[in-house]
C-alpha cells in the first residue's frame, strides 16, 4: 500500500486554511511565524493538503474537550471504535 | 512467531563470570566464564536485540529508521514487515508462501515456535473478519484487560455511563491533595496503556485526568471513575480497519482545538487524529504551553504539531 497523493489536514477554523492558503502573514510573534513557516512550507511542497471542514464533522473535537452524548457517539464511530 | 529462550542466543561482547551454582562439583575458587547470554545479565536485552538485527540485516532486512523494533523488505515489489517485540514477531505480507519462506529463513537461526496466525500480541486481541470477498475488517480490541483492570479497582459492577466525561466539567487545580495520591495515580496508570493502544476515545479525558495526578481532590476521583463507567459500558469496543483492495491508501488528518477552554489558565488543548482509510492509526491531545490570544492562533498551534507528527 502507498500513499500517493498529500495527506489531508482537516480544518474548521477559515482563516487558519486562508493562511495557509497564501503564505501571507504580518505582525505576528516569532512563536507563531515559525509555527507558520514550517506548515506553509509543507503545504507548499505537496506533503500536505489543507481543506476545510465543518465544525459537526471535525472529529478531533473528541481530543481536545469533553462532549455531550450525541456528538461523542457520533465521533466516535467515525473514529472507528466499534463494538 | 515466538522465539524459545531467546536471551541465551546472545553473544557476549564482554567477559563476564559468574559463580558456579550449588549442586556442580568444583574445586573451591573455581569460576565459569561465560560464552553466551543468560537471563538476568543486564546486557542480556541488548546483545539480544544485536544478535537479532544482525541475522535479519544478514536476510537483506533493512531497520526502519523510525522505529528500530520494524524491519523491512521489499520481496518481489511487496513489501515484507517484521515487526519486534522482544522475542515475539509479528510478520506481515501479503502472498503467503512468501511469509513460509521467511520462516524458514529464521528457523534455520533461532529455535522458534510458529504460533500461526496472530491473535493477540501484547494483551491487544486481533481479529479479523470477512464481509465478503472484497471487504476485510480487521478489530483490535482490550476486552480481557479492561475487564481484569475494573476486577482490580473494584469496579467490575460499576454503573455504566455512556460518555467518558461530563459535558463542560471543569476541574480545579488544587494546591493540597485532598485523597489518596497512590489510588489516583494507579487507576490513571491503568489508563494510560489503553488510551494508547485502542482506545482514542478516552484520550481526551485520561489527558486532562494526568495533568492532576500530582495533587488530585475528590472531584477528580469521581472523574476518574466515570471513565471506568464508561469502559464498563464499552469494553467490547475495539478499533476497526478496513481492508480495501487498490494499492493506495489516502490519510486524513482532523486537527482542531478549545480555544482558552481551562477555565483556571485559559491555555487551549490542540487535538488530531490521523485516520488511514477510515481507520484511526494515530492520535492525541496535549495541552498548549502558551495562551492564546485568538482562535486563529490556537489553531495554527494545534496544525503544526499535527504537522509535525505525521511527517
Amino acid at each position: 500500500m502507498t500513499l500517493t497523493s498529500p495527506t489531508s489536514l482537516l480544518i474548521d477554523n477559515q482563516g487558519v486554511l486562508d493562511l495557509i492558503k497564501s503564505g501571507q502573514i504580518n505582525n505576528c510573534k516569532k512563536y507563531i511565524d515559525i509555527k507558520f513557516r514550517h506548515v506553509y512550507d509543507q503545504e507548499d511542497q505537496g506533503m500536505i493538503s489543507s481543506q476545510h471542514v465543518a465544525m459537526q464533522e471535525q472529529i478531533a473535537d473528541i481530543m481536545t474537550k469533553p462532549l455531550g452524548a450525541e456528538k461523542f457517539l457520533y465521533f466516535r464511530e467515525i473514529i472507528g471504535v466499534h463494538a | 512467531m515466538d522465539i524459545k529462550s531467546a536471551f541465551l542466543n546472545g553473544d557476549l561482547e564482554n567477559k563476564i563470570f559468574m559463580r558456579i551454582p550449588p549442586g556442580v562439583e568444583t574445586k573451591e575458587g573455581q569460576v565459569w566464564l561465560l560464552h553466551k547470554a543468560l537471563y538476568g545479565l543486564k546486557q542480556a536485552s541488548r546483545e539480544w536485540y544485536l544478535k537479532l538485527k544482525g541475522q535479519l540485516e544478514e536476510l537483506d532486512f533493512k531497520r526502519s529508521d523510525a522505529d528500530h523494533r520494524v524491519f523491512t523488505k521489499i520481496i518481489d515489489g511487496k513489501l515484507f514487515v517484521i515487526a519486534i517485540y522482544v522475542d515475539n514477531f509479528l510478520l506481515f505480507l501479503s502472498n503467503i508462501s512468501h511469509i513460509r519462506t521467511v520462516k524458514e529463513d529464521l528457523k534455520r537461526h533461532f529455535e522458534m515456535k510458529d504460533l500461526g496466525e496472530a491473535k493477540w500480541i501484547l494483551q491487544m486481541k486481533i481479529e479479523r473478519t470477512d464481509i465478503d470477498n472484497r471487504m476485510r475488517k480487521l478489530t483490535i480490541s482490550q476486552e480481557q484487560y479492561i475487564k481484569t483492570i475494573l476486577e482490580q479497582h473494584g469496579m467490575a459492577d460499576c454503573k455504566p455511563a455512556k460518555t467518558p466525561m461530563a459535558a463542560n466539567l471543569q476541574l480545579p487545580t488544587l494546591t493540597e491533595v485532598k485523597i489518596d495520591i497512590t489510588e489516583y495515580q494507579r487507576y490513571i496508570r491503568s489508563l494510560m496503556y489503553l488510551m494508547i493502544c485502542t482506545c482514542p476515545d478516552i484520550v481526551y479525558s485520561v489527558g486532562v485526568l494526568s495533568r492532576h495526578v500530582a495533587c488530585p481532590g475528590r472531584t477528580h476521583m469521581q472523574a476518574v471513575k466515570r471513565v471506568f463507567q464508561y469502559l464498563r459500558r464499552t469494553s467490547h469496543y475495539g478499533l476497526e480497519f478496513q481492508a480495501n483492495n487498490s494499492n493506495d491508501a489516502s490519510s486524513i488528518v482532523y486537527v482542531d482545538s478549545d480555544w482558552g477552554g481551562d477555565h483556571m489558565d485559559r491555555k487551549s488543548i490542540s487535538g488530531f487524529a490521523v485516520l488511514l482509510d477510515e481507520g484511526a492509526i494515530l492520535w492525541g491531545s496535549k495541552k498548549q504551553t502558551l495562551v492564546s490570544l485568538s482562535t486563529i492562533e490556537a489553531e495554527f498551534i494545534a496544525t503544526s504539531t499535527a504537522v509535525k507528527e505525521i511527517l
